[in-house]
């Protein structure tokens, strides 16, 4: 037995494990330091820095100074800096290669701090791919509107084809053709000339007396009688022709007297101004901002949301995780208390912003929801700050299924002032939110990639400036009057739809108030406007339908006419009664 | 490392126990074939140093196998998830994957497990092949190379002076 054992190699042992461990203990910081460095580096794709890390064995913990994450977007800000991070880690859930934090605290974190040099990464090779999304189309910050000023009337006239006009000339071309036909056909017509022939040949006829010539008298009365008859009814005809010719074009001479009204309702409808514009005052002055808030909450909510469901997701027990290269892949199996490779049971932290300091906690947070059956909770809230009375925010990330995530927040703010705003820059129409305080609501769901959010702010002791110049017109003056005497409003805006493509919905009781300004103002002009182009267009019709009136009178003479032969016809008829 | 050589034909050439040196390759074998930081290591080196096994054997055998490794690391992979997705081995690795020791020493790793299942199971063949090859070494082979053309050349070079050099050391390592 001496010959297999030599006890000095005990000894030589326990000097490695000493020397391991000693070798541990002595660099381990700056082993940690990196490897939070190089991994948090590599997670959000921008310099990831720490002052220093400080890892304690008894009891189980890491604190770490000053830590500052560059925001990728803007390498020369940081995200988040915070000044300290102090975290009790559970021991025994370490030797299963589990890092359980039963406590973090976070004391000054701020946000979007300068940088002294930039944090974007040289190669970002190595960096994961971070989808870029196009920016979504952004409502115009400036405020225009289609048609707030009225071109002049005589303009106008010149540029439009009047129909009434059209009519008018139409109408004394269809006068003059037919005067021009029925003149034609009056000659065609039997005339006095005719019917004078005729009361010859009656007189030659009354001088004959005997028998045999009055036989043949007989026949001849009616012969004539024959021919005058026919003539009387050709003469009759063509009155009725002319009737019904006349009927027509006083039709036409009615239709195009009416035409100038129509005129002016057209042209009045056609450059009236619009109030459409208006309806959604409130979507042109704050859509843009909402927007704005709206898609950096969802870019923040996509980095975050692979964070919480891990990199595979829905695995069962016995299934392997993912594998790397030459290291293997590591199976999972049913565990008695199952607990995610990584969990921070409670975050303490203190938000350090502009008005002040927010507190708050963040309860559960883990890559593997599924694992531990607990969503995310947070709740942070600030009162009687620098101008804000108020704050809460709380609310869960539930991705224990990662399928059917659903998540909350819910956001409120009470008493915020706001100076000094510029809500449009455009040239026509200025406007500038001097001062307000803000009471704001904001509840918002995300089920899977659907959205639905809910944001209600109402403002009080509101004070707008604008800086509407006259090229605005009367339109723009009066918004521009009716903004300066707002005192208080209230903002609703919905966002529903899915992450990638959803859609803002603005309401607000200003846009009531604006439009009832503008639609006044809109009123006045276009009465004004019926009055122009009234005036303009008769000025222009009146005329040429005088002069079509008058030529309609020109067909008395030839109506005359045919009367007067009618008559002749009908004496010479009289005259042809037997017995002479 | 020439001396390392050296030193281990030394130890072959001598009347040193072959199985002190086929245990030292069959130890060297694990831990050359296993991930290195893996708790089962520990024991393997704490073995090494306790059982009289040659430890140049032991070095040269780790650096031999260790090259080994990074080539059959595929195959060792494929191993462990066989046997570690066994429906008939589920209740056992589930009742070692809730003990502390043995999730410490990461058995349900593919590659730990696939290499450690390798090891074990060419472990006491790889003892016997060992003892026999250098038993028919020292009967056969050693005295026809000492006479080769080649061996005499080499007496003559740097390795063979650092032969000599540590040839007066005695005993075993």
């Amino acid at each position: 037995m001496k010959k297999w054992i030599r006890w000095q190699g005990l000894g030589v042992f326990v000097i490695i494990v000493i020397i391991v461990f000693g070798f541990w203990y002595l660099f381990i910081d700056g082993i940690v330091e990196r490897a939070i460095e190089r991994q948090a580096t590599q997670a959000v794709g921008a310099k990831v820095e720490l002052e220093s890390a400080d890892l304690t064995i008894f009891p189980a913990g890491l604190h770490v100074s000053h830590l500052q994450v560059t925001n990728p977007d803007d390498p020369m800000k940081n995200a988040v800096e915070i000044s300290r991070i102090n975290l009790s880690l559970e021991a025994a859930h370490l030797l299963r290669r589990k890092i359980i934090v039963k406590e973090m605290a976070l004391d000054g974190i701020q946000l979007n701090t300068p940088r002294k040099i930039s944090g974007a990464l040289v190669s970002r090779a190595s960096a994961p791919p971070v989808l870029k999304k196009e920016p979504k189309k952004r409502p115009q910050e400036k405020i225009t509107f289609t048609a707030f000023s009225v071109p002049d009337v005589a303009e106008i006239l010149e540029r439009e084809e009047l129909e009434s006009l059209k009519l008018v000339t139409s109408l004394q071309g269809d006068i003059q053709k037919e005067k021009d036909t029925w003149r034609m056909r009056l000659n065609e017509l039997p005339d006095r000339k005719k019917f004078n022939e005729y009361r010859s040949r009656i007189q030659q006829l009354k001088k004959k007396k005997s028998f045999g010539g009055l036989l043949g008298t007989a026949g001849d009365i009616a012969a004539i009688k024959k021919d005058i008859a026919n003539d009387l009814n050709r003469i009759k005809q063509a009155r009725q022709g002319l009737d019904r010719t006349l009927a027509s074009l006083k039709g036409k001479y009615d239709q195009a007297k009416k035409a100038p009204l129509k005129d002016v309702e057209r042209l009045k409808k056609k450059y009236s101004l619009s109030t459409q514009g208006i309806a959604n005052m409130s979507g042109l002055l704050f859509g843009s901002r909402i927007n704005d808030w709206t898609q950096k909450a969802f870019m923040w909510y996509e980095r975050l949301k692979p964070l919480l469901e891990g990199s595979v997701k829905n695995r069962k027990h016995g299934e392997p995780d993912t594998s790397l290269r030459g290291k293997g892949v590591y199976i999972r199996f049913k565990e008695k208390e199952p607990l995610p490779d990584f969990l921070i049971r409670t975050v303490n932290a203190q938000l350090q912003i502009e008005a002040g300091d927010l507190e708050g906690s963040i309860k559960d947070i883990t890559n593997r929801q599924d694992i531990l059956g607990i969503p995310l909770t947070f709740i942070f809230s600030g009162e009687n700050m620098k101008g804000l009375t108020s704050l809460n925010l709380s609310g869960a990330l539930d991705h224990i299924n990662a399928s059917r995530s659903k998540d909350t927040v819910n956001f409120t703010v009470q008493g915020f002032n706001v100076r000094d705003i510029a809500l449009s820059k455009g040239d026509q129409l200025p406007i500038t939110l001097n001062n307000a305080v803000v009471d704001l609501d904001l509840k918002a769901l995300i089920k899977g990639d659907t959205i639905v959010a809910n944001l209600i702010s109402k403002l009080g002791s509101v004070r707008m400036e604008t800086g509407a110049k006259d090229t605005g017109g009367v339109v723009m003056s009066s918004i521009a009057s009716m903004l300066s005497t707002v005192s208080r409003f209230t903002l609703k805006a919905d966002i529903t739809g899915t992450l990638d493509k959803y859609t803002t919905t603005l309401d607000s009781d200003l846009d009531d108030v604006l439009k009832n300004a503008a639609d006044n103002a809109v009123g006045r002009q276009a009465a004004q406007l019926e009055k122009d182009l009234k005036k303009g267009i008769f000025s222009k019709v009146d005329g040429p339908l005088g002069q079509a009136k008058e030529s309609l009178s020109g067909f008395d003479g030839i109506s005359g006419e045919l009367a007067q032969r009618g008559k002749l016809g009908n004496s010479l008829m009289k005259d042809l009664r037997l017995p002479f | 490392m020439i001396k390392m050589i050296a030193k281990f034909l030394k130890v072959l050439n001598s009347e040193t126990e072959p199985g002190q040196i086929s245990l030292a390759f069959c130890l060297a074998m694990i831990l050359g074939l296993t991930p290195l930081m893996s708790l089962h290591n520990l024991v393997v080196i704490l073995l090494m140093l306790l059982v009289r096994v040659n430890l140049s054997a032991c070095i040269l055998g780790w650096v031999f196998f260790s090259g080994i490794a990074y080539i059959l690391d595929p195959l060792f992979n494929l191993i462990g998830l066989v046997v570690l997705t066994l429906k008939g081995l589920e209740g056992l690795w589930t009742s070692l994957y809730n003990s502390t020791l043995f999730r410490l020493a990461k058995f349900n790793n593919s590659i730990v497990m696939g290499s450690f299942l390798f090891s074990l199971i060419f472990f006491i063949p790889l003892y016997l092949l060992f003892n026999q090859i250098i038993r028919k070494y020292r009967v056969y082979v050693l005295e026809w190379v000492q006479k080769t053309k080649f061996m005499k050349a080499f007496k003559a070079n740097k390795l063979y002076k650092a032969y000599q050099a540590v040839s007066g050391w005695g005993g075993t390592s």
